[in-house]
């Protein structure tokens, strides 16, 4: 668990938010925006869907700082399951200060590589993982903000589904080894299904629908199939075959 | 050339830095206050089996059913060329998730799926 093992099992986000931010580089610059203004905001922010909110609510004039102020927290509140779920899973030798720099590093992808590990996390894995992700997300909207639209179109459209494929990626290979893990992914695709579909409910934002999806799918999992000290290392024991399976397929790609 | 912006800007700017520091601490006192205030090991059972499945709840939920629109311009789907090619990406992810193929591998094979399909069909003439 090295920084070296986290730079490389973040090579793939990396690719897939240069292409990301690329496209928030180029939005925001044809919003009339400072070409330096992406840049500090990918630096200062560094988050996808907060940061194309953000901008876009700022882009409207009439919009208050109090607006934008509730709209970060709604969208954002997400990240503080994660860095709950992240905070039980550090080393012992983590110190306070260096989880106040894992913290600015906790994006929906970091977190999903990390926790798929099933492992402790050291400073230096998260740190890898954090770092490249970083230079792939300030590296693309740096080449959006300057040069504009260096990929074809059609790329770029492509490039849409290459984060959200991973986060499928993560998700269900471990379904196939734990039923109770398959009954929370149903559960919450159900639920996020209601939420985008149904007249009435899909009014409810992103960020909260994130959290219930979350909280009721995990609730429900935890009522039904508690996890005793005991199944929990069989359950690791079964991930840690599959994860090496997946290394030596990695390593042949 | 791009110096310069296109448009006039739509608000001030100390507007816009103040914003851009809001959207900023909001973002990050989101991370940092749970991984910094809940330092111990939690030793209810039932809160520790939530926090094995929150990850799984979440991130399924960020994905189905949003992925179909992940490649159309603000969750609306301009043309029917790319909701075909976007449902095959899907599929060919869903696929190779499930023979457990690692992250690049997935994310790559639907990129392509999605770009070779959207080039075909185009060329095609579908709209």
């Amino acid at each position: 668990m090295t920084f070296k093992t986290g730079a490389r099992d973040a090579v793939p986000i990396a690719l897939g938010y240069f292409a990301v931010s690329i496209a928030f580089g180029v939005a925001t610059v044809s919003y009339g925006f400072p070409v330096w203004s992406p840049i500090i905001t990918s630096l200062s922010n560094y988050t996808g869907s907060g940061q194309a909110l953000g901008i876009q609510l700022l882009a409207v004039s009439s919009t208050t700082l109090l607006e934008l102020f509730v709209a970060m927290l709604i969208i954002n509140i997400r990240y503080s399951l994660m860095s709950v779920t992240v905070s039980q899973l550090l080393s012992p030798k983590v110190t306070l200060a260096q989880r106040f720099i894992i913290a600015f590093g906790v994006t929906d992808e970091n977190f999903a590589v990390a926790v798929a590990k099933r492992k402790e996390l050291t400073f230096s894995y998260l740190m890898g993982v954090e770092i490249t992700a970083f230079v792939g997300w300030v590296g693309g909207t740096v080449v959006g903000a300057l040069v504009g639209n260096v990929l074809p179109e059609v790329v770029m459209t492509a490039f849409g589904i290459a984060l959200p494929a991973m986060f499928v990626a993560i998700v269900l290979p471990p379904c196939r080894s734990s039923k109770p893990i398959s009954f929370v992914v149903l559960i919450s695709v159900a639920m996020s299904c209601a939420f985008f579909y149904i007249p009435g409910l899909n009014l409810l934002s992103k960020g909260w629908v994130y959290v219930i999806c979350g909280l009721v799918s995990a609730g429900v999992g935890a009522l039904l199939f508690p996890i005793k000290d005991g199944d929990e290392e069989e359950y690791d024991k079964k991930e840690k075959t599959n994860e090496e399976e997946k290394t030596s397929e990695e390593g042949s790609v | 050339m791009n110096i310069i912006s296109a448009t006039e800007m739509p608000i001030e700017l100390s507007k816009l830095l103040i914003g851009i520091a809001i959207m900023a601490v909001v973002t990050y006192l989101c991370r940092v206050l749970t991984l910094v205030l809940v330092r111990k090991k939690i030793k209810n059972t039932f809160i520790r089996s939530m926090l094995t499945y929150i990850p799984f709840g979440v991130l399924s939920a960020m994905v189905f059913p949003e992925i179909i629109y992940s490649t159309s311009d603000g969750g609306v789907i301009v043309s029917t060329a790319v909701l075909i090619a976007t449902i095959s990406g899907t599929v060919v992810a869903i696929v190779l998730a499930l023979f457990k193929r690692g992250l690049f591998t997935v994310a790559m094979s639907a990129t392509a799926t999605v770009l070779i399909l959207l080039l075909i069909l185009q060329g095609a003439g579908v709209p």
